[in-house]
């Protein structure tokens, strides 16, 4: 299966930045009898004109990070299971490179949205005096001067008509000619932002209108009833109250019941998508600082975002005929929201629902610990075990840059990323981040201890491995990378089973 | 394969120790009453026997009992190995030195200087039960030097 994602606005750069987590930590969609599907590739759009966000960085370095290391471990194979295991490619990768119009990014080129005062961008000072007067009424002296590389400033009404230059965009016409009809599509936004709100439903409308429109040229029926999921986030965060800041808290709700009522006339109620998922949490965060955009707008990783990245999983596990579509109407379209086993204000992965647990416990764990075994162990440990058998594991392995970018780029962001989510409100802290023992260092359980042997250590993975390992010939020279993956998931699968059974 | 011959190789060796051990520790060490002693009572083969026993015993405990990669080392080998040539010449020093002392015979000078050779047979015949058996070991079929 291909999943289009789009990202839109900052929020959506934050959820894909938690998806790339959990896809990291092997998490993947499964079918109704719970076996994870084969062959998934996600192919990320974000959808962003401040290209200045720290948010949209972060995201787009980790998509480059993620891609690099997935092509050291798989190629362009597609795996069944393990870290890193579904594909993440970009639209020109997938267009095969042919598209020269096409730049090898995940990141959509807004053209001129990116480089102009809106008050440019509609040619205001030549407008006639009666769309002059229109403009007055629709948009403020602020609206008009806002220079849109900053994004939309919490401005919807500057974004929705920014953003409808999305169908003419060589993205939107590489989208649409590669499109196939068990192809997917994923549209995460926020509701009481800028971008997010505004970006949603014109995405929306130019697949639904595909039938009609200019801009796609063959391809229309399947575009038109394409499977549409999205994800809706309603306000979840506070941000300091600064007077000089066209963003204020006591806006988020009165936007988020208009757009709201928006969607419900034209999007969600007219069954434009075939399933919408709605998050939020009432409780606030800390307040963020108070960042329209000029200072690059980086804000702490959440569990919602985290939560939200479980919607894009879900909607891959949901059967094509339940998402059917018709005239580009969905026949039978789902709504979904979320609940917490356990609502307190810090949590941890016990507090997770048990269909969340069944699907991404075991792999954070497992991720964990082989974080935890690369910072602490798996250094000390070559050119002993299982990194003597063929294909070897050297010294060298260290610098080379499968290993690098895991070690010093990935692993890096995904401390961040768990130090974030524990420092923000709500408190999702799965792991202890300054414990190193294997045993002690996830939160809400500990390994059971053996009769003899007591709980589990590093040298219980590493001698797994070596045993694992004495396979002949299970791995041929150039399957370095997937030998360390393999092994480590094979034993710690394993280990979990065996010691942290109530984990899931 | 390379490792059934390296087994093979290594039992052979062995065999080939225990049939021709009377020559071998004669050309190793002699001492005309003590050696003649030594063939007559047999005590050649038995400290033969002896001593690849308790190499290849130690070397199966290692691989397959301790057989841990908390214990891999080529260090920790070096620590079998010590043990093993503790352990060997001394029991080639008690077993015939109380023989020889029940028949009022005393060979403990020549007793002292056979062990030490037989020490450099131990060491030997470890090395060569460690190449033969270790490739099957789960922890440590890369101790001492890799595959």
């Amino acid at each position: 299966m291909r999943l289009f994602v789009f990202a839109v606005g900052g929020t959506g750069s934050r959820v894909l930045k938690s998806l790339i987590m959990l896809l990291a930590a092997g998490v993947r969609p499964k079918d109704k009898d719970g076996n994870s599907l084969k062959e998934v590739e996600i192919v990320p759009i974000v959808v962003d004109p401040h290209k200045a966000n720290d948010d949209l960085k972060r995201t787009e370095d980790l998509l480059k990070w993620y891609r690099d290391i997935r092509q050291s471990v798989y190629g362009n194979d597609h795996a069944e299971r393990g870290f890193f295991s579904v594909k993440i490619s970009t639209l020109k990768e997938i267009m095969k490179n042919t598209s020269t119009s096409l730049a090898d990014t995940f990141l959509f080129n807004l053209g001129d949205v990116e480089t102009k005062k809106f008050r440019d961008f509609i040619h205001f000072n030549s407008l006639t005096d009666e769309n002059h007067a229109l403009c007055s009424s629709l948009f403020s002296e602020d609206n008009l001067e806002t220079k849109m590389n900053i994004g939309f400033v919490g401005s919807p009404n500057i974004g929705s008509v920014a953003l409808n230059q999305f169908k003419d965009s060589a993205e939107f016409k590489g989208f649409a000619d590669i499109f196939k009809e068990e192809n997917r599509v994923f549209i995460i936004s926020s509701i009481f932002g800028g971008t997010g709100a505004a970006g949603f439903p014109i995405i929306v409308k130019n697949i639904r209108d595909a039938k009609d429109s200019s801009a796609v040229v063959g391809n229309k029926g399947t575009i038109r009833n394409a499977k549409i999921g999205a994800l809706t986030v309603l306000p979840y965060f506070d941000i300091e109250t600064d007077t000089d800041s066209p963003i204020s808290i006591t806006d988020f709700i009165v936007k988020t019941q208009s757009a709201l009522y928006y969607y419900d006339k034209s999007l969600t109620g007219d069954n434009s998508l075939n399933a919408c998922y709605y998050l939020g949490d009432e409780l606030k965060s800390d307040p963020y600082k108070n960042d329209p955009g000029n200072n690059g707008q980086k804000n702490k990783a959440h569990i919602i975002e985290t939560i939200g990245a479980l919607s894009i999983v879900d909607f891959m596990s949901i059967s094509d005929d339940k998402l059917a579509t018709e005239e580009g109407k969905a026949t039978t379209p789902l709504f979904r929201e979320y609940g917490l086993a356990n609502g307190a204000e810090t949590i941890n992965l016990m507090d997770l629902g048990k269909s969340t647990r069944r699907l991404i416990n075991k792999e954070m764990v497992k991720f964990h610990l082989f974080r935890l075994f690369i910072k602490n162990e798996f250094e000390n440990r070559i050119g002993q075990g299982f990194t003597q058998d063929a294909p070897e594991i050297k010294k060298g392995f260290l610098s080379a840059s499968f290993y690098r970018t895991l070690s010093e780029n990935f692993f890096v962001q995904y401390d961040i990323w768990l130090k974030e989510m524990a420092d923000n409100r709500r408190h999702f802290v799965p792991f202890k981040l300054e414990e190193n023992d294997i045993a002690k260092c996830i939160n809400g359980i500990e390994a059971k201890k053996s009769f003899l042997k007591g709980a589990i250590d590093y040298m219980d993975i590493f001698g797994g491995m070596t045993t694992k390992s004495k396979k002949k010939d299970a791995y041929s020279d150039s399957q370095v990378p997937f030998k360390l993956f393999d092994l480590f998931e094979q034993v710690v699968d394993e280990i979990i089973d065996e010691k942290y059974n109530s984990l899931t | 394969m390379k490792q059934a011959i390296l087994l093979f190789t290594g039992v052979a060796l062995t065999v080939l120790f225990l049939i021709f051990c009377s020559p071998i520790y004669e050309s190793l060490y002699y001492s005309s009453e003590f050696s003649n002693e030594m063939y007559n009572s047999n005590m050649y083969f038995v400290i033969a026997v002896l001593t690849v026993l308790i190499t290849w015993v130690v070397a199966g405990i290692y691989y397959y009992v301790i057989n841990s990669v908390r214990f891999s080392r080529w260090y920790h080998w070096l620590i079998m190995l010590a043990a093993v040539t503790f352990c060997a010449p001394t029991v080639t020093y008690v077993y015939p030195n109380a023989e020889f002392t029940s028949q009022s015979y005393d060979y403990a000078v020549e007793l002292m200087n056979f062990a030490v050779v037989n020490l450099a047979v131990t060491i030997v015949m470890f090395i060569i039960a460690s190449f033969s058996i270790r490739w099957w070991s789960s922890q440590c079929r890369h101790t001492p030097i890799p595959q």
